[in-house]
C-alpha cells in the first residue's frame, strides 16, 4: 500500500473529483427548481387545491421560496443547507433536516445490509463458477442471474413478502421493527435486504465470473503456478483482486440503483426510511421535503462513486498513476 | 551421458486439440540436460520450443490432447505425476523465466509480495520477513540498486529490464535445480539485451543447477551454452556441443539459420524470415523430412523422413546428406 | 435476416426473441385475443382464481386479468418503445452536436449530462414526477429525460472517433457540408453501438414505468398498466394472489424477453461491445 497516500496525486484526484461532485449537487437542485418554473400551474396552488384563498396560497409560496427568482433559490437553498437547515415541511411544520435524519439510518441499513450480501454471495458463487466452468452451478448461476436481474426488484419484494410473510408466516409484514430491539430489527431486516439484494447476487456473481476467467487466462498467472503456488492461492489472490476490480466498478451505479429499489422496498414493506419519505412527499407535492430528500440521496450517490473510485484507485495501483491528471466528466 | 543427466526427454511427443484437427507441437523429442550444463533450444517460433518449456513444468494448455514419451528429473517420470506432486516440483526444482517481464508479473502486488509467494515452496518455513530479506538480497545480486524501494514497488514502476531481473531473481530465490529461461531477452531492446545476457552468464558461474535456455538466436546460444538443440516444426533436427555445431552445422536448416544470423543486412527479428518458405502445417504433417519444402539442398531421398544421424561425438543431425 | 439467424442460434437469444415476440404481439392483437373488456367490472367475481370465463383470474373489481394484463402490454412497450425513440433522437443530435459544438457549448451539453446521471434514475423520475405531475404524456417525457444522456454520451463518443478518420476529411475537403456529412457519414457509422444500447433500454424503460405506476405516480387509472395492476394485486395480496401474479409475471416476461434479446443482438452485431460496461 506504500505511495498510495503519500504521492500527492490522490489529493489532487481527491479535490478535482469533490469540485465535480459540488457542481453536480448544486446543478441537481437547480435542475429541481427549474423545472417547477417550466412547468404551468403553481406548485403551491396544486398543493393547496383549488379551493385554496389566494392569502393562503400566497403564504405558502414564500414559505416554499417559489416567489424568488431561479438563481436566489437555489443559492438560499444551499446557504441554509451548509448550515443544516434543508427547510421546514409546508405540511406539518416539521424541519425537513430531522426528518430526513430520523429516515436516514434506516435506509443506509437496508442499502449496506443488502451490499453486503449481494458481495458476499456474489463473488463466492462467481469465484465457484469460474473455477468449474460448465458444473451444476455454473449453468445454474447461467439461468438464474439473468432472471434475477431481469426481474424488477418490486415484483421480487412483493413475492417475498406473499410466501414469507403472508403465507408461511416467517417474517414479520411491515415496519422496521421495535426500535431499540436489535433482534427484532433484523427480523424485520431480512426480507427487505433480500428483496434488494437478490438481482444483485446473480449479477455480481457473473461479472465475477466472467472476469476471473479473464484473468485466469493471463501471463502472470502463468507465472504463479509456474512457482508451485497452490491453485488456491493462485485464484484467491492473484486473479482475484484484479477480477474484483470490475465489480466495485459497478458498485458506484449499484448504490444508485439501490437507492431506487429502496424506495420500492420500504413502500412495499412499509419501512421508515428515505426512499418512503420522498415518495410520500411527492405524492402531495410536499417540495422542500423532496428537495432535502433529493439533495440528501444525490449527495449519497455522489459520495458513493468518490469512495468507489478511492477503492478502484487502491485495488489497482495502475490507476494510482493517472490520478493526478484531471479526468473529464463526473457522475456515473 | 544418460548416466549423467539431470533431465531426460524421450520421446516426447505432444498433441494440441484444435478446430481443425490435432495439432502435432512435439515429435519424437529426445534431449538430455547434464547436470550444471546449459542447453540451448533454438528454433522458429511454432518450432515447439515453448511448448517443451511448459511441458517440463507440467503447465500445458487446456487443449493439450496427447502426451507420450516421457519427461525424465533423476530418474523420475514428471508426466506420470499427480497434480500436487508437479506443483510440489514447481519453484522448488524447476524454475522458469518467462518471454515478456511485462505481463509475467501481476500488476496489482508489489514486487515484494510476489517474490516472497513464488519462495513459499521452496522455503515453506520460513516467514515473510526473512524471504523478504532473501528477495532483497537477491535483488542486489541481480544487479537491481535500493532494492528496499523496488520490493514495496509495483510492476509498472519498473522499466522493462529492471522486471526481467526481477523475473531472474525470482527463479534464483527458488534454488531451482533445472531453470528455464524462455527467450528472456526477445521483449527487450538490445542494450539491455546484453545487459541481461551478462547477467544470466554471471549467475551462471555459481549457480549449481542445470539451465535449460530457449531462444530464436543462434548467436545468443553460442555466447550462453554447453550444447544446442535445433528444434524445426517440433523435431529436433540437430544437437550436439555448442562448438561441434557451430564448427560442423549440417542440417541444412541449422546452416540457414547461422548464415541469416551473419547476414548484417537483417533486421533483428526479421532474421528468421530469410528461410525462404513458412513452417510446415503441424495438424497435416508432411511425410518425409520435414524441411524438405525450404531446403535448398533436397534431393530424392527427401521423400522419407531421415533419422538422428551422428556427426562426430554427441553431435547429431536428421538430414540425408550426413 | 443473418443477424436474426445469429441471435436464435444461441439457447438465451431464442428464448428473448420467442418472448419479446409473444409480448409484442400479445400488445398488437390485444383487442382480437382479450375475452373481456379492460375495465369491464364484474362486481361478483370479484379477486376469483382462473376459471373457464377468466382465464387467469379477476382483480378486487371483478375485471378481467388476461384481458387487462393484454391491455397493458401495450401501455408498457408503447411507453418503452416512445420514450427509447425520442431518447435516442435527441441523445444522438445532442452527442453529435457536442461532439462538433465549440468547447463551451460541449461543456454544457456534457454538464447537463453529468447532472442528469448525477441521479439515480428512479429518483430523477420521482422528483421529476413530483415537479411535472403523474399521466401517460408525463411519464413519457420525464422518463425520456433520464435516458437522453446514455444515448447522447454514447453518440458523442462514438462521433468523436469517427470524426478523425481520413475518409471524413476527404469529404470536407471535397466541399460537403456539416450536414451532410453528419447525416451520411457519421450517422450511419454510430448506428450499431446505438441500436445496441437502445434495445438493452427497452427493458430498463418498461420496469422503471411499471415502477412508477406501482407506486402510483405513473399511469394513472383506469388505463391498465402493469405497474398500476400490481398496485392493487398487492393492496388486495391477502385475499388473492393471481393479480400479482399475472401482473408481475407479464412484467417480468416482457423484460426478460427483451434484456435476453438485447443481449443477444449486442452479441450477434458486435460483441467487443460487450466490454462495455
Amino acid at each position: 500500500m506504500n505511495g498510495f497516500w503519500s504521492k500527492g496525486s490522490l489529493a489532487r484526484y481527491g479535490a478535482s473529483r469533490l469540485a465535480t461532485a459540488v457542481l453536480v449537487l448544486v446543478g441537481s437542485i437547480a435542475l429541481l427548481c427549474s423545472l417547477t418554473l417550466i412547468v404551468p400551474g403553481d406548485p403551491a396552488r396544486i398543493l393547496l387545491g383549488a379551493r385554496a384563498t389566494p392569502e393562503l396560497v400566497e403564504t405558502f409560496r414564500q414559505q416554499m421560496g417559489l416567489n424568488l427568482p431561479l438563481y436566489e433559490r437555489v443559492f438560499v437553498f444551499f446557504r441554509h443547507a451548509l448550515q443544516g437547515d434543508l427547510g421546514t415541511d409546508v405540511i406539518s411544520g416539521r424541519s425537513v433536516t430531522d426528518m430526513v435524519m430520523a429516515a436516514l439510518p434506516n435506509t443506509i441499513v437496508l442499502a449496506l445490509s443488502a451490499i453486503g450480501l449481494a458481495v458476499l454471495l456474489g463473488i463466492p458463487i462467481g469465484c465457484y463458477a469460474a473455477v468449474r466452468p460448465g458444473s451444476l452451478l455454473d449453468q445454474v448461476l447461467a439461468v438464474f442471474s439473468v432472471s434475477l436481474v431481469a426481474t424488477p426488484s418490486y415484483v421480487v419484494a412483493i413475492l417475498l413478502l406473499y410466501f414469507f410473510s403472508v403465507r408461511l408466516g416467517w417474517f414479520p409484514v411491515l415496519g422496521a421493527g421495535e426500535p431499540g430491539h436489535f433482534l427484532d430489527q433484523l427480523h424485520h431486516l431480512i426480507l427487505p435486504m433480500v428483496a434488494l439484494a437478490v438481482g444483485w447476487v446473480g449479477y455480481i456473481a457473473r461479472l465475477v465470473r466472467s472476469s476471473l476467467l479473464e484473468v485466469l487466462s493471463e501471463p502472470f498467472i502463468r507465472t504463479a503456478r509456474a512457482y508451485g503456488q497452490p491453485e488456491r492461492r493462485v485464484v484467491m489472490k492473484y486473479a482475484l483482486k484484479l477480477a474484483c476490480i470490475p465489480t466495485v466498478a459497478i458498485l458506484g451505479v449499484g448504490i444508485g440503483e439501490l437507492m431506487g429499489g429502496a424506495v420500492f422496498v420500504e413502500v412495499i414493506f412499509n419501512r421508515p426510511g428515505l426512499g418512503s419519505l420522498v415518495f410520500d412527499a411527492i405524492r402531495v407535492r410536499n417540495y422542500p421535503v423532496v428537495q432535502g430528500c433529493i439533495l440528501i440521496i444525490v449527495a449519497i450517490f455522489v459520495v458513493t462513486n468518490l469512495l468507489v473510485d478511492f477503492a478502484y484507485a487502491w485495488l489497482d495501483p495502475r490507476v494510482r498513476e493517472t490520478l493526478g491528471r484531471a479526468r473529464s466528466g463526473g457522475g456515473a | 551421458m544418460t548416466r549423467e543427466s539431470l533431465v531426460d526427454i524421450n520421446n516426447l511427443s505432444i498433441d494440441f486439440a484444435t478446430g481443425r484437427g490435432a495439432v502435432h507441437a512435439l515429435r519424437d523429442v529426445n534431449l538430455s540436460v547434464g547436470r550444471r550444463r546449459i542447453v540451448g533450444l533454438v528454433g522458429e517460433s511454432g518450432s515447439g520450443k515453448s511448448t517443451l518449456a511448459l511441458a517440463l513444468l507440467g503447465l500445458l494448455p487446456e487443449n493439450t490432447s496427447k502426451v507420450t514419451g516421457s519427461i525424465e528429473l533423476d530418474g523420475k517420470d514428471l508426466l506420470g505425476l499427480k497434480p500436487e506432486q508437479l506443483e510440489h516440483l514447481r519453484g522448488r526444482r524447476i524454475a522458469m523465466i518467462f518471454q515478456d517481464p511485462m505481463t509475467a508479473l501481476n500488476p496489482v502486488f508489489t514486487v515484494g509480495t510476489q517474490l516472497v509467494d513464488a519462495q513459499r515452496n521452496r522455503h515453506p518455513d520460513l516467514g515473510r520477513k526473512e524471504l523478504l530479506k532473501r528477495a532483497a538480497a537477491m535483488l542486489t545480486r541481480v544487479g537491481i540498486s535500493d532494492p528496499g524501494a523496488r520490493l514495496a514497488a509495483y510492476p509498472h514502476q519498473l522499466s522493462g529490464g529492471m522486471r526481467q531481473r526481477v523475473m531472474i531473481a525470482m527463479a534464483l530465490l527458488c534454488e531451482p535445480d533445472v531453470l528455464i529461461a524462455d527467450e528472456p531477452t526477445t521483449a527487450l531492446d538490445v542494450t539491455i539485451e546484453a545487459q541481461i545476457v551478462d547477467l544470466i552468464k554471471d549467475i551462471q558461474a555459481e549457480f549449481s543447477g542445470s539451465i535449460i535456455f530457449v531462444s530464436h538466436s543462434l548467436g545468443l546460444i553460442s555466447e550462453l551454452c554447453d550444447e544446442v538443440a535445433v528444434m524445426y516444426a517440433g523435431k529436433v533436427v540437430e544437437s550436439g556441443p555448442t562448438r561441434s555445431l557451430f564448427a560442423r552445422p549440417s542440417h541444412p536448416y541449422t546452416q540457414a539459420l547461422l548464415a541469416c544470423e551473419i547476414d548484417p543486412d537483417s533486421e533483428p527479428g526479421e532474421r528468421l524470415v530469410t528461410i525462404k518458405g513458412a513452417l510446415p502445417d503441424l495438424v497435416d504433417v508432411p511425410s518425409g523430412c520435414i524441411f524438405a519444402d525450404r531446403c535448398p539442398a533436397r534431393f530424392e531421398k527427401c521423400s522419407q523422413e531421415p533419422a538422428l544421424r551422428e556427426v562426430a561425438a554427441g553431435h547429431n543431425a536428421a538430414c540425408w546428406l550426413v | 435476416m443473418d443477424i436474426l439467424r445469429r441471435i436464435w442460434r444461441s439457447p438465451s437469444g431464442r428464448i428473448g426473441l420467442i418472448a419479446t415476440l409473444l409480448v409484442i404481439i400479445g400488445g398488437l392483437a390485444a383487442p382480437l385475443l382479450a375475452t373481456h373488456m379492460p375495465n369491464q367490472i364484474d362486481v361478483a367475481a370479484r379477486l376469483s382464481p382462473p376459471s373457464a370465463t377468466h382465464w387467469l383470474g379477476t382483480d378486487q373489481l371483478g375485471r378481467d386479468l388476461f384481458s387487462r394484463g393484454l391491455y397493458g402490454t401495450r401501455v408498457a412497450v408503447g411507453v418503452a418503445l416512445a420514450v427509447t425513440a425520442i431518447a435516442l433522437l435527441i441523445g444522438i443530435l445532442l452527442g453529435i452536436a457536442a461532439a462538433y459544438a465549440p468547447a463551451p457549448i460541449e461543456r454544457i451539453i456534457l454538464a447537463v449530462f453529468d447532472i442528469i446521471s448525477a441521479y439515480p434514475s428512479l429518483i430523477l423520475a420521482l422528483a421529476l414526477v413530483a415537479v411535472l405531475g403523474p399521466g401517460l404524456q408525463n411519464i413519457i417525457i420525464l422518463v425520456t429525460i433520464v435516458f437522453v444522456p446514455r444515448f447522447g454520451r454514447i453518440a458523442r463518443a462514438q462521433t468523436l472517433t469517427i470524426k478523425e478518420q481520413p475518409f471524413l476529411e476527404a469529404e470536407r475537403a471535397l466541399g460537403a457540408s456539416g450536414g451532410r456529412i453528419m447525416l451520411f457519414h457519421v450517422l450511419p457509422n454510430i448506428v450499431g453501438p446505438i441500436v445496441v444500447l437502445a434495445s438493452m433500454n427497452i427493458p430498463v424503460v418498461i420496469t422503471l414505468e411499471a415502477g412508477l405506476s406501482f407506486l402510483g405516480v405513473g399511469i394513472r387509472p383506469p388505463l391498465a398498466s402493469w405497474g398500476s395492476m400490481l398496485f392493487d394485486g398487492f393492496t388486495y395480496i391477502g385475499q388473492s394472489v393471481w393479480p400479482v401474479l399475472v401482473a408481475g409475471g407479464m412484467l417480468t416476461l416482457a423484460t426478460l424477453g427483451f434484456t435476453l434479446f438485447g443481449e443477444a443482438l449486442r452479441d450477434a452485431i458486435d460483441p467487443k461491445l460487450r466490454r462495455e460496461p
